[in-house]
């Protein structure tokens, strides 16, 4: 009932999401992969306000449509009511990506494991967010598989907690890690093909307060049937391939020229190679 | 010919080993350097560059003697600067 009025107010992280919405499915979603996350009644504040609402196209009118918008400003759509989960979660990246500025962000999966933070870059594609939900299963805490946040006065990792995204073959892969592994059900979309979301871990959310010191820069990179293979990388490489993986570097200025060199500076760099997840997890467990 | 730092704000530089991220304020970009010019960044460092002492890096750590060769060293390490917003050239 809140979701569809004054809407139900999340924490992931730093960050309040005020959601509405007139689909009971969306519903059925934030009860299973943010069943976790804590709600705020009443807030005084939300960063974000997003709605994801139905609506018809003037050219298809028989068809279900949904779009999202954010601070009541469009941002997608209108796209099949099936994709209405990818939509959501891309809309609240898409907040972030934009606005949250005060730190230094990047396109990128990171974890923590045994008090060192991981920063997993790589293109779209390199499978970020398989590796994230597999070491997730391994007792990797989960800060988020989307963005490497980093605060600008100590270089620090925050995490999220956020549902992780699986694609296609993705997704049996992880299933079969953790059958009972809680996802949504497999949607069909557009240019992306078979996507659902992975609920984080409990412990994840529950430490989402408790920044991550930041241990490694890692930069994956799958090849099928490869040997899992980590080495070193020159700092000064790093860096330049760091800032190509940030969203907003140059926004920073000397902000985040300083931040990023002290990241890189204080951080072992590498090159990841590997070819199954078993293997990957194995091999980042040894290093760190 | 003479090169110095722009005055103001200074530039953002981290070198490990032979390379180097050069941050400029004026540009508001960031620049890989190589170890030859980054050895040519640590000149700066004292406001002018010393352009004898970097031809003696050439020297040693290329083998280049001829002074047609060094010469474009010289030019293409002022010119990345210069477009770099670091510097400016003192042409007297």
């Amino acid at each position: 009932m809140r979701l569809s009025t004054s809407g139900l107010t999340i924490r992931t992280g730093p960050f309040l999401y005020t959601i509405r919405t007139n689909l009971p499915e969306v519903a059925s979603f934030m009860g299973k992969v943010y069943a976790e996350s804590p709600v705020v009644d009443h807030p005084e504040f939300s960063d974000f306000h997003v709605a994801v609402h139905s609506c018809r196209r003037f050219l298809q009118p028989w068809l279900r449509h949904v779009d999202v918008s954010v601070g009541g400003v469009p941002l997608f759509g209108p796209f099949p009511r099936q994709e209405t989960f990818a939509y959501l979660e891309w809309g609240m990246n898409g907040c972030i990506s934009r606005d949250a500025n005060h730190m230094l962000l990047f396109h990128a999966a990171s974890l923590e494991r045994d008090g060192r933070g991981v920063l997993f870059l790589g293109k779209s594609g390199a499978g970020k967010s398989t590796l994230a939900a597999a070491l997730a299963l391994r007792g990797w805490r989960l800060l988020s598989d989307e963005f490497g946040l980093v605060t600008l006065d100590s270089s620090r990792l925050v995490p999220l907690a956020r549902p992780i995204c699986l694609k296609n073959e993705a997704i049996q892969l992880i299933r079969e890690l953790d059958p009972a592994v809680v996802t949504t059900t497999p949607a069909d979309v557009r240019r992306k093909g078979l996507l659902c979301h992975l609920a984080p871990p409990r412990e994840s959310v529950r430490r989402m307060d408790e920044p991550a010191t930041p241990s490694a820069l890692v930069f994956i990179n799958y090849q099928q049937d490869a040997e899992s293979r980590l080495e070193a990388i020159p700092k000064a490489q790093a860096m330049s391939r760091a800032i190509e993986s940030s969203f907003n570097y140059k926004e920073l200025g000397r902000a985040g020229f300083e931040c990023m060199a002290t990241l890189v500076g204080s951080c072992g760099c590498y090159d990841l190679s590997y070819g199954d997840l078993e293997g990957a997890g194995r091999v980042m467990e040894g290093a760190l | 010919m003479r090169v110095r730092l722009y005055p103001g704000e200074a530039p953002g530089i981290r070198t490990w080993g032979e390379d180097s991220i050069v941050y400029s304020p004026r540009s508001g970009e960031t620049y890989f350097l190589d170890s030859i010019t980054t050895q040519g960044v640590l000149y700066l460092n004292h406001d002018w560059l010393d352009e004898a002492a970097y031809r003696g890096l050439l020297s040693a750590r290329l083998g280049v003697d001829d002074d047609e060769v060094m010469a474009r060293y010289v030019e293409r390490l002022i010119k990345h600067f210069e477009e770099s917003g670091l510097v400016e050239v003192d042409a007297s």
